[in-house]
């Protein structure tokens, strides 16, 4: 409900009086806007994984999920992640980046974590992100493109 | 800490940039040299080091400092960075 509040609230007023909101309220609503998307993101990621673990536990992996279910859970996740990468687009001037990338952190999405750091041009960032994923190539990657841009 | 031989780095003198690039490759090489994977581990070395060697970004010196806490490395990899 908050985030659908916020959303109206944005897109009534953020390009028509963008004073007033100002005025209405101190905290960035963008930012609050992008915290919910996260947040119901982060949710919807805990309660898969719980529910992966769960199946596991009862049925040794050998029963899956009814097809239906899945894919409605799927098309959901894929909703929300549409939603922030659209969110950033939309609202880039709108938005501190920084602030952003911190927010990626603390709700552990890790397509908006790399795609921060490579806006920004956070080399150490994005390096620490590819080693706590594993991937080596991609850690190759980064190194060298800082030595072929200098 | 003795981090590029070339531009005048070496011995921190360097300029931020420089020894981030150097930090960068340090903390590579420590992350390959950790891998567990024994044959990506030294190809991922070797990569790096062809690419450090060639543009100077560490010295030799530190190379092996790093490389010398992996147990089982072979002679081949370092071969040509040496």
């Amino acid at each position: 409900m908050l985030k659908d509040f916020i959303k109206f609230i944005i897109e009534e007023f953020g390009e028509t009086c963008p004073r007033e909101l100002e005025k209405l309220t101190q905290i960035n609503l963008y930012h609050r806007l992008l915290e919910c998307y996260l947040y119901q993101n982060q949710t919807n990621e805990t309660k898969a994984k719980k529910e992966e673990k769960e199946k596991q536990l009862l049925y040794g992996g050998s029963k899956s999920t009814p097809l239906s279910s899945q894919v409605e859970k799927d098309s959901k996740e894929a909703k929300i992640k549409e939603e922030i990468n659209t969110f950033i687009e939309r609202y880039d001037s709108k938005i501190d980046k920084h602030y952003v990338l911190f927010l990626f952190q603390i709700y552990e999405h890790q397509e908006g974590v790399k795609n921060c750091c490579e806006k920004l041009q956070l080399k150490q960032e994005l390096l620490n992100f590819y080693i706590k994923q594993n991937l080596p190539s991609k850690v190759l990657e980064v190194c060298k493109n800082k030595n072929a841009h200098n | 800490m003795f981090l590029m031989h070339d531009g005048g780095a070496a011995g921190n003198q360097g300029n931020p940039a420089e020894e981030l690039d150097g930090d960068l490759w340090i903390q590579a090489l420590t992350y390959f040299r950790d891998l567990p994977d024994m044959g990506n581990s030294e190809r991922y070395i070797e990569e790096a080091l062809a690419f450090i060697g060639d543009k100077h970004v560490l010295s030799p010196l530190l190379v092996l400092e790093i490389l010398a806490n992996k147990e089982n490395l072979r002679f081949k990899v370092l071969k040509q960075f040496l």
